[in-house]
């Protein structure tokens, strides 16, 4: 059987990477990666996985990213609880 | 009920079989009272090429999330949630420090938003709602200055 997917170039360049130094075609990489995904499936109901990804709206990125450039300073609340001891 | 089950079913199996995530345990009188799971994880647009501008560079940020946190019945009110949350912060500075992390994303569930709100956390518009639980962001700028020298 054959799969067709549009990856992202860095997933594909990731793929090509480590596939390269695992030693395996690209084919056996990514079954044996599915492999493990379906897995962890099958032995952690789907809700229980922590999925490594955490994909935002574009609105929700910028959000994130004006928090990265303009820092809130930190509440109170936050001095308290980091330095309490 | 469910952050129970997850705890005895599951967080093991996360941890010492898939990698997925560690969970820490708060021990009080022989027993567990609390515990926290996280791991590391990205957060990205759902179009990367969309967003990205000369600011940051064009692929995810690393982040850590606390992905599951639940204090025992019993030994709620004695600020053991904070102490756990506390904890995870500091080990997302570490982590910064360690191979990079831009901030930390919590799995909050309703009747806990205000609480990590009161903390500095913002909820970055998701791609998709989810009704049982918000991911709330706060920046490790914001952590550090926190934390006097």
């Amino acid at each position: 059987m054959q799969l067709a997917v549009e990856l992202p170039e860095r997933t594909n360049a990731l793929i090509e990477s480590y596939s390269r130094k695992m030693g395996l075609d690209k084919n056996a990489f990514i079954e044996e990666a599915l492999l493990s995904h379906l897995q962890a499936l099958r032995e952690l109901p789907t809700e229980f996985i922590i999925p490594n990804r955490i994909i935002l709206s574009e609105e929700g990125m910028r959000q994130v990213l004006d928090l990265l450039e303009n820092t809130p300073e930190p509440t109170e609340a936050l001095k308290q609880l980091m330095n309490d001891e | 009920m469910e952050l129970d089950f997850f705890f005895q079913q599951y967080a093991g199996q996360n941890q010492f079989r898939h990698y997925l995530g560690v969970t820490y345990i708060l021990a009080m009188e022989n027993t567990v009272a609390g515990f926290v799971t996280i791991s590391a994880g990205e957060m990205a647009a759902a179009d990367l090429s969309s967003i990205m501008d000369v600011r940051f560079p064009n692929y995810p940020l690393p982040i850590m999330r606390i992905a599951r946190l639940a204090v025992d019945k019993n030994f709620q009110g004695l600020g053991l949630g904070k102490k756990l949350v506390k904890n995870s912060l500091h080990l997302a500075v570490k982590m910064k420090n360690g191979y990079g992390c831009v901030g930390v994303v919590v799995d909050a569930k309703p009747e806990s938003v205000a609480f990590y709100q009161k903390l500095g956390f913002n909820e970055p518009k998701p791609n998709k709602e989810n009704a049982f639980s918000k991911k709330l962001f706060l920046a490790m700028k914001t952590i550090e200055n926190s934390i006097s020298k």
